[in-house]
């Protein structure tokens, strides 16, 4: 069928069953946005505020559906400003599309007006980058492009598509086989090697399960479970593992990492057998390498194979899916409870407790801790609420005192920590969750680096519940120069502009709590509302985050004060 | 079983010239991106040698760098996850 390239990518949009896109428009992209306007009943077009905004929303709406979510922009600043977003998707292998306007073919690389050179300056932050210069090639490489983001490790994709080949007309084939023989998708791990995995867990005194990212993005819940339960196996959880296995599960033993819980980190090295599924052994969760895991063999679930021995030395390599790999090594499980291994990170747990929860939750501060606004959120929405953190103490308090019922319900942006980050992916994941509540947890610096977004959540009615903890610091640098820097608190504390006032001015219903007594109601009545809410709790100001593995530490030198 | 002590000792004694071949679709982008993982690690390009096969769709990459085998083996795994690569080996 005869049609502009512009309409090509809109249909190459809707054989990939794309719902929405977020986007906004500019020179080099408006022949795609003129031929939009006709497609307004079939596609669902978010004008965000600011690209960035784009590319955080479509993580949000890629991490609860597990498809590429889709940013549309115009080229130059455009396409820049969607670099954060991408960076933070190759970070924590999340499926985008992003299509970028580009100047028409006759001016690439003459330093026309809005030329950038997007290949160049996402080649190292995407899976795949490739600019279309000519409208016939469109359809071919969306199809790639989705099929790329979307399978294997998932993770961003570019297509930079000149103006001229949105104005062209082409004729539209969408291709049902997608020829990349270079690219290979790993599926199920070899048979053999997933029994000797299951006789070394077998023979095992101490195995420890360590859940990562990729068990959600195969969606191997049901699998991680029967295999825990069957191996009688303990597991704890990286940042992005959380929700994978419900904070309740009695194999589940708590969160890993800097400021993970106690015992699943020192425990890490008295397990003689670990199970990493889906995680990458990142320099948060593992600390000084030379110390980690030290009396383990490490058996490796993952579908990366640049993963295997990248950073801790593997003893049995299993590439694939770890949905099927785990269901094969269950298989050949014996059936065992080993107490007393449990038993191990009971006691510490309640030395966790003890040290550190404990005063969490004692009220002698005039204001409220963080844990406690979290730990009251949590009761109050039953661990059901999709849960979208930015980045700093926060996120860490959210992680560790959120108490996760359903699978898929903590974003963050784990790798590359990106400020910024919460709101416009809580956008994302509310449109694609409409049914679902999603609270954005934020900080009060982190949120201005996004807060135009209210504008984006306004014009859309987008019920997104906000909740600044804020401490008017930059709470995780300030924690840290207190700690590691003598105190010298060199620019983390904010003078904030009153945020009730700016959610009004966006037309979004704000509340400000300034004591303890307040927090539980101001909090019903923020889930109550069928609207976008913003609650600004004033939270204790020099508060820490414990326990803490400090940079370069080993998991055993973890601090509880 | 100490993790690090093995590469202690191979980045210690075994810094040395190694070969890397890369066959891939003749597609601009792709020398691009492999070089990208050799400036990622600050590994400097000793020699490189690029062209078209006898399949003029296919390009050969030679490349000799001096590196620690272990840094080599992680380059090479990544230079594998390109798409348009097809086939990446060293010696």
């Amino acid at each position: 069928m005869k049609m502009s390239g512009s309409k090509a990518i809109l249909e190459s949009f809707l054989k990939e069953n794309v719902k929405v896109i977020f986007g906004y428009p500019g020179g080099a992209i408006m022949p795609f946005y003129d031929a939009l306007y006709h497609y307004e009943k079939k596609i669902r077009h978010i004008l965000v505020r600011h690209e960035q905004g784009a590319s955080h929303a479509a993580e949000g709406y890629a991490r609860i559906t597990g498809e590429p979510g889709v940013c549309v922009v115009t080229s130059g600043p455009g396409a820049t400003n969607l670099v954060t977003g991408i960076a933070d998707a190759m970070m924590d292998s999340v499926p985008l599309v992003c299509v970028t306007g580009q100047v028409a073919k006759a001016y690439l690389g003459t330093d026309a007006f809005q030329e950038t050179d997007v290949m160049g300056v996402t080649a190292p932050i995407t899976k795949w980058n490739y600019q279309v210069t000519d409208a016939f090639e469109i359809a071919d490489v969306l199809a790639k492009a989705f099929y790329i983001a979307r399978s294997g490790r998932p993770g961003p994709v570019v297509v930079d598509i000149t103006k001229n080949a949105q104005f062209e007309s082409c004729d539209f084939r969408y291709p049902k086989k997608i020829n990349l023989p270079g690219y290979v998708v790993p599926q199920k791990g070899d048979e053999i090697v997933c029994k000797e995995a299951a006789q070394l867990i077998n023979s095992a005194r101490k195995p420890y399960v360590l859940i990562g990212h990729g068990v959600l993005i195969s969606k191997a819940q049901a699998e991680l479970k029967q295999f825990l339960e069957k191996g009688g196996v303990p597991a704890a959880s990286t940042l992005h593992g959380l929700s994978a296995l419900p904070t309740s599960h009695p194999n589940y033993v708590g969160m890993l990492g800097m400021h993970g819980n106690y015992a699943p980190n020192v425990l890490t090295n008295e397990a003689d057998v670990i199970i990493a599924v889906g995680m990458r052994f990142d320099d948060r969760v593992t600390g000084r390498l030379k110390d980690y895991a030290t009396k383990a063999k490490v058996i490796h679930i993952d579908i990366d194979p640049a993963e295997m021995n990248k950073n801790v030395p593997v003893a049995i390599e299993l590439v694939g899916d770890a949905k099927l790999v785990l269901r094969e090594i269950t298989k050949h499980l014996k059936r065992k409870n080993r107490r007393s291994w449990f038993g191990e990170f009971k006691s510490y747990a309640k030395k966790e407790y003890e040290k550190v929860t404990k005063k969490e939750f004692a009220p002698t501060t005039p204001k409220v801790k963080m844990a406690e606004a979290i730990d009251m959120l949590s009761k109050k929405t039953k661990g059901k609420a999709v849960i979208v953190a930015d980045v700093g103490q926060h996120q860490m308090i959210a992680a560790r005192f959120y108490r996760f019922a359903d699978t898929n319900s903590y974003i963050t942006s784990g790798g590359a920590g990106t400020m910024g980050f919460g709101v416009p992916a809580a956008m994302g994941a509310k449109v694609a969750a409409p049914k679902r509540q999603v609270i954005a947890v934020v900080g009060d610096g982190s949120f201005q680096m996004t807060l135009q977004e209210l504008g984006t959540i306004a014009q859309e009615k987008l019920p997104v519940k906000i909740v600044i903890l804020n401490n008017n610091y930059l709470g995780m640098v300030r924690q840290w120069q207190q700690m590691f820097f003598e105190k010298r608190y060199s620019f983390t504390y904010l003078k904030n502009p009153d945020f009730i006032a700016i959610a009004k001015g966006f037309g979004i219903k704000a509340e400000k709590v300034e004591k303890r007594e307040q927090v539980s109601k101001a909090l019903d009545r923020m889930l109550k509302s069928d609207n976008p809410y913003l609650l600004d709790i004033a939270v204790e100001t020099e508060h820490n985050v414990f326990p803490m593995v400090p940079t370069g530490a080993s998991v055993t030198e973890i601090r509880l004060e | 079983m100490g993790v690090g002590t093995e590469s202690v000792f191979k980045n210690k004694f075994m810094k040395k010239i190694h070969t890397i071949t890369v066959i891939s679709e003749n597609k601009p982008g792709v020398l691009y991106r492999i070089a990208d993982l050799f400036l990622r690690r600050k590994i400097n390009v000793e020699e490189l040698h690029v062209g078209k096969t006898k399949n003029p769709n296919i390009s050969l990459f030679t490349i000799k760098i001096e590196d620690h085998e272990d840094v080599i083996g992680k380059v090479v795994k990544q230079i594998n996850k390109i798409i348009e690569v097809y086939e990446v080996k060293y010696e």
